[in-house]
């Protein structure tokens, strides 16, 4: 599974957005949620890589910009859940 | 006084949902209580309970909601079914409350934040368990998810919050606080911590069950209830209000009382019971012999059930053993803080349908409880009041009366 088929997967099973309208290029304020969902959101994708973002997340802009920081940051050896 | 109707209801529970198969699973004797996944039930004595067992994905209300735990998130699709069809667009939002009833809200938020705490050894829990657990946050999301600004309330009054959360929503329309109140209760407890703890309490049904017949009210072989999740939702309006919008009316609500036994944490009393029957007689200004059907408390366990039938005698007088009595959580399970919102529900469909539901898994007849139980199907009634009752760890007592909207059309 794919970074961003991972955070699809979370964003549908966790807060219930429809899977099929998240890109790379989906803004992260088109999500369909409001402020406490993107931090809910984030977190969710911080537990899902075993990484840490910044708390500063106005460099966030789309979903492709979580992707960037994910793959900046994820450790080489985290394995991907089952 | 102003009168109080009911305009639409919504439930979601294991033994179907409303609009939905529920009344004719109930009519029918279908259960909803099943087995407990292997990996919880393994580890309990009674490892069956009433699962809510629809995905939660396909639900547009739920959709992109934050900090929303299960007990919430079937609020909201009680409710939703409640206000789907143009019902929300047509109430004012400020003259309108959220009034729910649970009985430990997000439990099941807690225990899993405990669970990354003490058993993952994680330094953090998800960033919003207190906003998702707190027992306030059904009545907020679902005043959120509608933009109802008339206030949104929480009873915690354990079995009888529900009832309560409808009774003064009545109350608050009743006299004038309020125009409309979207009313319920929800509940999702179906966790290891939680199950364990009811477990310990010594109250769940037990021995050798198939989980289907598990909960067996007023029979004498009954060994105690079965918990269960679920939601229901009744949007309650001013009379003339609703006539003036024309929504249909399922109901009017003409008593409603609650009290206290003031007498024991856990053992019930016939008096506390009967006074609060009483009471809502005296608010509904009906003799007993008006009431045709009583949705009972029913649990399932051996004192309680007991002590509910010395309460109807009590209460009823003479007229006692003619009255048909049934209690569904032998299908539906003990939905806690929702059971009293989802039973008044189940006596208006019955009011309306003119036929009561049975009890079922009724097959051994108890002296103790030697009322009409409704043991042997569903039964044919005419009549224009019905009342359902809810009694309470703490000693709380609740009942609800609706009555037939003739003369409210």
């Amino acid at each position: 599974m794919t970074p961003l088929e991972r955070i699809k997967r979370l964003a549908s099973d966790k807060l219930k957005l429809d899977a099929e309208q998240i890109h790379v290029d989906t803004a992260l304020d088109q999500l369909g949620v409001d402020s406490l969902g993107l931090i809910e959101f984030l977190f969710l994708v911080e537990d899902e890589f075993g990484i840490r973002l910044p708390q500063e997340h106005d460099a966030l802009q789309t979903v492709g910009d979580v992707l960037a920081l994910v793959g900046a940051r994820i450790p080489a050896s985290a394995p991907a859940p089952e | 006084m102003r009168r109080v109707v009911v305009t639409a209801m919504g439930v979601v529970s294991p033994c179907g949902n409303w609009p939905g198969p529920l009344f004719d699973n109930l009519l029918g004797g279908i259960s909803g209580i099943t087995r407990l996944p292997e990996a919880l039930g393994s580890r309990l004595a009674t490892p069956f309970a009433g699962q809510v067992t629809e995905s939660l994905s396909d639900h547009a209300i739920l959709r992109g909601r934050a900090a929303l735990d299960r007990f919430a998130a079937l609020a909201l699709m009680a409710a939703d079914a409640a206000l789907r069809g143009g019902t929300a667009g047509t109430l004012d939002p400020d003259r309108t409350g959220v009034y729910f009833g649970t009985g430990m809200g997000g439990a099941c938020t807690v225990e899993t934040g405990y669970d990354d705490l003490y058993l993952r050894h994680r330094d953090r829990v998800a960033p919003f368990s207190v906003i998702a657990a707190m027992n306030g946050a059904a009545a907020a999301q679902v005043g959120l998810a509608f933009g109802l600004r008339g206030g949104t309330l929480t009873v915690s009054s354990a079995c009888a919050s529900s009832s309560m959360a409808v009774g003064e929503g009545f109350r608050a329309i009743r006299h004038g606080y309020l125009d409309a109140v979207v009313a319920g209760g929800a509940e999702s407890l179906l966790s290891y911590g939680v199950l364990k703890a009811w477990d310990s309490l010594g109250v769940l049904a037990s021995g050798r069950l198939e989980p289907a017949s598990a909960c067996r009210p007023f029979s004498a072989d009954r060994t105690g209830l079965v918990l269960s999740e679920g939601a229901a939702v009744l949007v309650l309006e001013e009379l003339d209000r609703a006539r003036a919008r024309g929504a249909e009316i399922l109901a009017e609500i003409t008593g409603y009382a609650c009290t206290a036994d003031g007498q024991h944490l856990t053992r019930p009393s016939a008096s506390g019971q009967a006074q609060a029957m009483r009471q809502a007689l005296q608010d509904a200004r009906l003799k007993p012999e008006a009431v045709g059907y009583l949705n009972a408390h029913g649990t399932g366990t051996v004192a309680g059930d007991a002590t509910e039938t010395q309460a109807i005698r009590l209460a009823f007088g003479d007229r006692a053993p003619q009255l048909p009595i049934s209690s569904t959580k032998a299908l539906h399970g003990h939905l806690m803080g929702a059971a009293g919102a989802l039973e008044f529900a189940i006596a208006i469909l019955a009011l309306r349908a003119q036929t009561a539901p049975p009890t079922a898994h009724l097959d051994q007849p108890d002296p103790a409880c030697d009322l009409d139980y409704i043991p042997d199907g569903a039964r044919a009634l005419a009549t224009d009041h019905v009342m359902s009752n809810s009694f309470a760890f703490g000693g709380s007592n609740a009942v609800l009366i609706a009555s037939h909207p003739s003369g409210s059309n």
